[in-house]
C-alpha cells in the first residue's frame, strides 16, 4: 500500500481500506505479516482528535439537556398536582382578586387624581378612602372566630358535671317533682284539691298541649267510626 | 341552675309571689299596684366559708356569684360579686383576709374584695377542682382534683404559685381535710378515704369505706365530705348516709352513725373540736358532741344530740360558728340557728333567721311613665305597668283597664352577670353594669311604640362600677367607683359627657 492523496478522503478511504486490510489481516494473516504499519498522517490524526472532542461534548451537551429536560418535566408534574390542590380558580379569585386590583388601582388612581385636583379646589377635606393593596374584602359574610381549644378540659368538666347530676338526681336519689309533691299536698290536705297541674295554669303546658291532641284525635275517630 | 331547681323540687312560692307595692299619688288618694309578675329565680347555695377573725360568711352560689355576709353587722349583705357564664363554683376557702374558690372549671381564683371582681385565676391543670383548704398556718393551698392528685399551692403575697403534687391517686379526690399541724391531710375520694403525709407526699393509710346495702350495693360510696381533728380523730361523711368516726392514726374504725338514708353531704366541725354537724339530702342538719354518756366520767364519745329540720332541699353548705350552726343549700336560703347552749335564750340573738330575699334592690321604677326595670343575672326586662281608670271607695280592687305588658327584653353582652341596673325617672335612659363594662341606653316611649338606642362612646372613668344611680331631673347619672369615689356623668341628648369625679375625704 503505498502513499495515497492527503486529505478527509484519503483518510476516510483509508479506513475503509483499513477495514478491508483488517478484514484481510485476519483472514491472510500470513500474507500481510511483513508488511510495514500504516502511515498516519497529521491531519488524519488531527482530524481524529477534532471529530472525538466534538462527540465529547456533543454527548456532554445532549445529556445536560436531557437533564434539564427531565427536570422541566418535574416541576411542570409538581405544578400540576399542586394546583390540583388548590381550590378552583374562581373561588380563589373572590378570596383574592389583587391581580385584578391592581390593575383597576391603578385606573382608579388616575381618576381619583383627576377627581381630587377638582375637588381640593372647592372642598378642603374630602377624604377618598384609597384601599390598600393589603386589604381583602370578602365577598359574601364570613365571620372569622378564634378556635376555643380547650376540647379536653370541657371533656372532663362534662365528665364532672355528669357525676355530680347523677348522684344527686339519678336513679337511687328517691325525688320527686314538683308537681307530684304539691298535688299530694292539695290531695291529703284539709282542704283538698286537684292536682296542681289542673289549679295552676301555666303548670305542665306541655302535657296538656299533648292532651288537647290526643283528645281532637280521639273525637276525630269517634266521627269517622260513627259517620 | 335554674333547670337544676325545677327537676329537684318545689318552685319557692314565696318567690312567685313577690308583691311589690307601689303608689301614685293624686289628691291624697293612692293606687297601688301589686305586681306579681317579677319571676325572680334565686341561685342554690354551693359552698360557705366563715372568717372568724372578720366575722364574715362568704357565700358562693350556683351561678357563680360570691356573696359576703358581715354577722356582726346584723348579717347584712356586705358585697356581692356577680357570677360569671361559665364558673362553676365547688370550694371557698378563707386564707387570713383573702378568699380563694375553685371550682369545675380546673381554676383556683383570688377575689379582690374592694373591687368586687376577681383578682386572678390560675389554672391547676388537674381537671375540674372538688375541694381546697388551706393548712391552719396559712402558708399552703391544698387543690383536690378530678384526676386524682392532690395539688399543693404555696400562698404568697400577692399571688399563689404551685408547688407540688401529693402522689397520685386512682380515684377523683372530692374533699379534703388538712391536720391542725399540718403534716397530714385526709382525703375523701370514691370508696376510701386516703391519709397523706405532706412531707413525703405519699399516701400512708387508706380508710375503706362500706358501701350500701342492697341495690346501692353496686354503685361506689362518695365520701362528700371529711374532717381531720388534732387528736388525730377523722369524720367522714358519704353518699350511703353514713357518718363514721375513724382513728387516723392506726386506719381503723371507731363508729358508725346512720344518718339518713340519702346523702350526707357536708361536715363542719365546731373551733374546739367539741361538735360536729352534717348536712344531708334531706333538709336536715344533725349534729353530734363529744362528751361522756354520763356527767363527771372521762370517757368520752361522739353521740348525736340534734336535728335541725330548717330546710326544704339539701343542705350542701355548713359552718359551726361558736354560738350557731350556719347552713344553706338547694332551697337558696341561708339559715342561721344560734345553739341554745351558747347564747341566751329568747333574746334576739337566740333567734332563727332565715336570709332568704336579695338585699340589693332588683327592681327599679320610672315613677312618671310607670315603667319597672327587673334585673335578672342575664338579662333585663322593661315592664310597662297596668291602668285603671276605675274610681273606688279604700281598700277595694280597681278593674283594670289595660294589663302590665312586657316592653323590652335586653340581654346582656359577654360573659358577666349583670351587676347593678336603673331607670331613670322620666324612663328615658337605661344604664346597668358588669364587671367589666357600663352600658347606657336611650329610651323613646310613645304611645303604642318603643325604641331603645345604645349610647355609644361612655366616658372612660366608667369602670368597675357598683351602683347607679340617675338624678331626679335625669340630667346626670352617678356611678359608685374604685376607692370609694363616685362618678358624676351628664346627659345630654344622646350622649352623655364626664363632669367630675367626688372623692372620700381621706
Amino acid at each position: 500500500m503505498g502513499k495515497k492523496q492527503r486529505g478527509k478522503n484519503a483518510s476516510l478511504q483509508k479506513k475503509a481500506e483499513r477495514k478491508k486490510a483488517a478484514d484481510d489481516f485476519t483472514l491472510s494473516l500470513d500474507s500481510s505479516d511483513e508488511e510495514a504499519p500504516e502511515e498516519v498522517t497529521f491531519e488524519d490524526s488531527k482530524a481524529r482528535a477534532f471529530q472525538s472532542l466534538k462527540q465529547a461534548l456533543d454527548t456532554a451537551r445532549r445529556e445536560k439537556e436531557q437533564l434539564r429536560e427531565k427536570r422541566r418535566k418535574r416541576q411542570e408534574f409538581f405544578q400540576e398536582q399542586k394546583k390540583n390542590k388548590l381550590l378552583p380558580a374562581d373561588v380563589l379569585e373572590e378570596i383574592d382578586p389583587t391581580p385584578l386590583k391592581k390593575q383597576k388601582q391603578s385606573e382608579d388612581e388616575a381618576e381619583e387624581e383627576a377627581r381630587e385636583e377638582d375637588g381640593e379646589k372647592e372642598e378642603g377635606h374630602t377624604k377618598e378612602r384609597r384601599k390598600l393593596p393589603h386589604d381583602r374584602t370578602l365577598k359574601g359574610s364570613y365571620t372569622v372566630t378564634t378556635v376555643t381549644e380547650r376540647e379536653a378540659a370541657h371533656y372532663q368538666r362534662q365528665a364532672a358535671e355528669d357525676f355530680i347530676r347523677s348522684r344527686l338526681y339519678g336513679p337511687g336519689s328517691c325525688r320527686s317533682t314538683s308537681n307530684e309533691l304539691l298535688s299530694l299536698q292539695n290531695k291529703r290536705g284539709t282542704n283538698k284539691g286537684a292536682a296542681v297541674q289542673f289549679v295552676k295554669k301555666d303548670w305542665a303546658c306541655k302535657e296538656k298541649a299533648k292532651a288537647e291532641k290526643l283528645k281532637k284525635r280521639w273525637l276525630h275517630k269517634q266521627q269517622m267510626s260513627s259517620s | 341552675m335554674s333547670s337544676q331547681f325545677d327537676e329537684c323540687g318545689q318552685r319557692l312560692q314565696a318567690f312567685t309571689n313577690l308583691s311589690f307595692f307601689l303608689s301614685q299619688c293624686q289628691m291624697g288618694e293612692f293606687k297601688v299596684h301589686r305586681v306579681r309578675f317579677f319571676d325572680y329565680m334565686p341561685s342554690a347555695i354551693r359552698a360557705m366559708a366563715f372568717n372568724s377573725h372578720t366575722e364574715r360568711l362568704a357565700v358562693a352560689r350556683a351561678d357563680g356569684a360570691v356573696e359576703i355576709f358581715h354577722f356582726a353587722d346584723n348579717y347584712f349583705q356586705e358585697k356581692v360579686i356577680p357570677g360569671r357564664d361559665r364558673r362553676a363554683i365547688e370550694a371557698l376557702c378563707w386564707v387570713g383576709h383573702r378568699l380563694f374558690s375553685a371550682g369545675l372549671d380546673g381554676e383556683v381564683t383570688e377575689y379582690d374584695l374592694e373591687n368586687l371582681r376577681a383578682r386572678y385565676s390560675i389554672e391547676a391543670y388537674g381537671g375540674p377542682i372538688w375541694a381546697i383548704s388551706s393548712n391552719s398556718q396559712g402558708t399552703l393551698l391544698a387543690a383536690g382534683c378530678e384526676d386524682g392528685t392532690v395539688k399543693m399551692f404555696e400562698i404568697l403575697e400577692e399571688r399563689i404559685q404551685f408547688q407540688r403534687n401529693l402522689s397520685r391517686q386512682n380515684g377523683r379526690i372530692i374533699s379534703l381535710s388538712w391536720h391542725p399541724s399540718g403534716a397530714l391531710i385526709a382525703a375523701g375520694m370514691m370508696d376510701m378515704v386516703r391519709i397523706f403525709d405532706t412531707e413525703t407526699g405519699h399516701a400512708t393509710h387508706r380508710l375503706l369505706v362500706e358501701r350500701g346495702v342492697g341495690a346501692s350495693k353496686s354503685r361506689e360510696v362518695v365520701v362528700w365530705s371529711v374532717a381531720f381533728l388534732s387528736d388525730y380523730t377523722i369524720i367522714s361523711g358519704d353518699s350511703v348516709g353514713k357518718v363514721q368516726i375513724w382513728d387516723g392514726l392506726t386506719g381503723t374504725l371507731i363508729r358508725t352513725h346512720l344518718v339518713t338514708k340519702w346523702d350526707v353531704l357536708a361536715l363542719s366541725i365546731s373551733q374546739d373540736e367539741s361538735s360536729v354537724i352534717a348536712g344531708t339530702s334531706e333538709g336536715t342538719v344533725v349534729q353530734f358532741q363529744f362528751i361522756s354518756s354520763t356527767v363527771g366520767q372521762q370517757d368520752k364519745h361522739w353521740v348525736r344530740t340534734r336535728t335541725f329540720k330548717n330546710h326544704s332541699h339539701d343542705v350542701r353548705a355548713l359552718v359551726h360558728t361558736d354560738t350557731a350552726v350556719v347552713s344553706g343549700g338547694m332551697d337558696t336560703q341561708v339559715v342561721v340557728r344560734p345553739l341554745l347552749d351558747k347564747v341566751e335564750k329568747n333574746t334576739q340573738e337566740s333567734a332563727l333567721r332565715k336570709i332568704a330575699f336579695p338585699h340589693r334592690s332588683l327592681v327599679s321604677c320610672a315613677k312618671k311613665t310607670g315603667l319597672l326595670l327587673f334585673q335578672f343575672p342575664d338579662h333585663l326586662e322593661l315592664w310597662r305597668l297596668g291602668e285603671s281608670d276605675g274610681n273606688g271607695t279604700p281598700g277595694e280592687s280597681l278593674p283594670v283597664k289595660r294589663k302590665p305588658e312586657k316592653l323590652i327584653q335586653l340581654k346582656r353582652k359577654g360573659e358577666d352577670h349583670i351587676c347593678c341596673s336603673t331607670l331613670s325617672p322620666c324612663g328615658s335612659w337605661l344604664a346597668y353594669s358588669t364587671v367589666s363594662s357600663v352600658r347606657l341606653y336611650r329610651l323613646q316611649l310613645s304611645s303604642n311604640n318603643i325604641s331603645i338606642q345604645k349610647v355609644s362612646k361612655l366616658p372612660k372613668e366608667l369602670r368597675s362600677v357598683h351602683q347607679l344611680c340617675f338624678s331626679s331631673d335625669s340630667s346626670r347619672l352617678f356611678a359608685s367607683s374604685i376607692l370609694s369615689s363616685v362618678i358624676v356623668v351628664a346627659l345630654d341628648q344622646t350622649e352623655c359627657k364626664y363632669l367630675h369625679t367626688l372623692k372620700h375625704k381621706s
